[in-house]
């Protein structure tokens, strides 16, 4: 079995070595950020499947989600009902996003269980994943300068001002989403976490959009959510504690703000209060209900190793 | 839910650049229309799209909802399908593997190497990136076989990267005959010249083709540089001074040897090469030397200007730490002098250098207490 710790050498090495090697199986990758566990399943070296990020399940939660599909026991709309083509899309997005975020783990380990020409619904060479991981990194990079960071925040052109605009539009499903949640006030990062898409996919979008007259970008509002972040980061949680209670005391279903509660109170020591925090996020409607639950696991888990030390 | 007068103006706004007779975009309009609480024009747009044979199913549902009076779970249409992993228009392999060969990230270079490599407009310089990233890993057959697949004579970034790696492994003969024949023609050829000569001794040759290079491209530090080393060389301080600052003066990060590759065509990125078999060292001596009679002089910023530029070819060389301890305790810099002086003792712990840094670390660590006021 081959196996080894990825801080000396990286997933996008041994998936090169394996596409060399013509090697078959299942390789089990535990990054150290995630405790998830992904299985790469390999034929021949190359990629052709990944899961649990592009399975069946989370194919037909992604099409529900992006509004492509109705829920699951609908016999007509459900994802069953779903072209084959469009799902197929779906998938290799999943895949594709996924394995980006794999291909930056520098802690963790893999297992290679070998396997006789397993088969899977993808069929990618890794040289082609890179290249594709190389492309989305430089565009977030650029669309970050251009979208400050991307916290630039998307509107819409007022309704007389892009009439002039000459030829008919043609808009894709993403970009009626991005246009569904573009509110004048959340800036990019938020649309794309509102969106649960990649921030430099929708960046992408919105850059689209705004050269098409109908969004226009307004310059970054450094709200509160912002101002604690900054605060957190540069260790002056006392500080970014009080911002946060003084939204929270008027806008108790801020999510964000709970959620950055939590945080800033980790940094200060606090886990109970931090747990409180965090427990009022998922109360408040979560949208990454599984970071709650993560986070408040660790933060059970760190108050209890405090608690064994003092004792 | 009655859409406000703002809504209905956005989207009429949007419906008016949209093809009406579009069946995809009038579906996706009533989907957004819907969801802003603008029913009628959600409908209206809906009928529409139902209205042509291949209508997306989305907007039949979309109808169905309204008519029951739903407010929730409307559909878009289904996207056509685009690839997520492979070529798409309007990127580069290229780009990427040499973006990724500058940061370091050589597994990932060498995939987009390989994949720019099947494109025909872009192989002679995917190939010359490839063979670069062989060289650097030490892996002399293949950077060889690579750069045979390209016309080292009329490829003038490959012609430079085979000359410098083969003089770099040692193979000055080789390096010379494909420098010579046929002459240098290009100023980074002219500077290769330069060391190369420098590097068997022929100081006026190498002077020449160094003032060659000098006057294709006037402002390439690294060629100020390597006159400064050949004038040094040949015993004149005041022109090797001369030339070494004003090297420091048109980039003070310069690097002495590149490699060359590019990006896209008409482009070159440089990447530093490591010098290490011979001309770092005598690069790294000279700006020793000179950085010595700098601050024997009292020029102690333009000496400090020479040291860091020196440990920028070799960052553990000791005597470059050491001095630049010195010039850093003569700016009362106490803690960055020691952190110099602690690794060269760390560095050549039995040696002179050591000893005289520990020795030189113990008076500046009671120098930053007293000016401390501890």
């Amino acid at each position: 079995m081959l196996h080894g710790p990825l801080h000396e050498i990286s997933l996008i090495e041994v998936l090169q070595l394996l596409e060399r090697g013509g090697r078959s199986g299942h390789l089990r990758v535990v990054g150290s950020d995630s405790g998830i566990p992904r299985t790469i399943t390999l034929s021949r070296g190359r990629i052709v499947d990944l899961v649990p990020d592009a399975d069946d399940a989370n194919v037909s939660l992604a099409l529900i989600r992006r509004h492509l599909a109705a829920a699951e026991d609908d016999a007509v709309y459900g994802p069953a009902g779903v072209p084959d083509a469009v799902r197929h899309a779906t998938r290799e997005q999943l895949a594709t996003r996924a394995l980006s975020q794999m291909f930056q783990w520098t802690r963790g380990r893999f297992d290679l269980a070998e396997a006789a020409d397993p088969s899977g619904p993808l069929d990618w060479s890794p040289d082609a994943v890179v290249i594709a991981f190389v492309r989305r990194e430089a565009l977030r990079f650029d669309l970050a300068q251009t979208l400050e960071d991307f916290h630039a925040v998307p509107d819409f052109v007022p309704p007389d001002a892009g009439s002039s605009h000459p030829g008919y539009l043609r808009l894709e499903a993403d970009d009626w989403r991005v246009l569904d949640a573009v509110d004048g006030v959340r800036d990019v990062a938020a649309i794309a976490d509102l969106l649960g898409e990649a921030v430099e996919e929708v960046g992408e979008r919105v850059g689209q959009l705004t050269s098409a007259a109908i969004l226009e970008l307004h310059p970054a509002i450094r709200d509160v959510a912002t101002e604690a972040r900054l605060a957190i980061e540069a260790g002056r949680h006392d500080e970014a504690i009080s911002q946060l209670e003084q939204q929270l005391a008027t806008r108790p279903d801020d999510g964000e703000a709970w959620r950055l509660l939590g945080l800033a109170e980790v940094g200060a020591g606090r886990f109970d209060r931090a747990i409180a925090a965090w427990q009022a996020w998922a109360g408040a409607g979560a949208q990454r209900a599984d970071e709650a639950s993560a986070l408040l696991g660790a933060a059970h888990t760190m108050m209890e190793a405090l608690r064994e030390t003092r004792d | 839910m009655t859409a406000s007068s703002e809504t209905a103006a956005l989207v009429s706004s949007l419906a008016r650049r949209l093809d009406p007779d579009d069946p995809e975009q009038q579906a996706g309009l009533a989907w957004f229309a819907a969801r802003r609480g603008d029913r009628a024009t959600a409908m209206a747009a809906a009928r529409r799209a139902v209205g042509h044979p291949d209508a997306p199913q989305a907007a039949r549902r979309t109808i169905e909802l309204l008519a029951a009076d739903r407010d929730e779970g409307f559909l878009l249409p289904h996207p056509q399908p685009t690839p997520t992993v492979g070529h798409r228009s309007g990127t580069s392999p290229l780009a990427a593997a040499v973006a990724a060969h500058r940061e370091g990230a050589p597994a990932v270079a060498e995939a987009c190497y390989q994949a720019a490599a099947a494109v025909p407009d872009l192989a002679a310089a995917a190939l010359n990136g490839m063979a670069v990233l062989h060289a650097q890993r030490g892996e002399s057959d293949a950077a060889d076989a690579t750069w045979g697949r390209l016309d080292l004579v009329s490829d003038p970034l490959a012609r430079h990267n085979a000359i410098l790696a083969w003089w770099l492994r040692g193979d000055r003969l080789r390096a010379v005959a494909l420098l010579e024949s046929p002459p240098p023609d290009t100023a980074a050829l002219h500077h290769l010249a330069g060391w190369l000569h420098a590097d068997s001794g022929d100081l006026r040759v190498a002077h020449e083709a160094l003032l060659s290079a000098l006057a294709i491209e006037p402002d390439m530090a690294r060629a100020q540089f390597a006159l400064g080393v050949v004038a040094e060389r040949q015993g004149d301080q005041s022109a090797a001074l001369e030339a070494t600052r004003r090297a420091l003066l048109l980039s003070p990060w310069f690097q002495p040897l590149v490699w060359l590759v590019s990006p896209k065509p008409g482009e070159v990125v440089e990447l530093p090469a490591d010098g290490a078999t011979g001309q770092g060292t005598t690069g790294g001596i000279a700006l020793l030397r000179l950085g010595r009679a700098l601050l024997e002089h009292g020029n102690v910023a333009e000496a400090l200007a020479m040291f860091d530029q020196a440990l920028l070819q070799n960052p553990a060389a000791p005597a470059a730490l050491f001095h630049r301890g010195v010039v850093l305790a003569k700016l009362r810099r106490y803690a960055e002098a020691l952190a110099d002086w602690d690794a060269v003792g760390r560095a050549d712990p039995e040696g002179p250098l050591g000893s005289m840094s520990r020795l030189h670390a113990r008076s500046a660590r009671e120098l930053s207490a007293l000016f401390s006021g501890r």
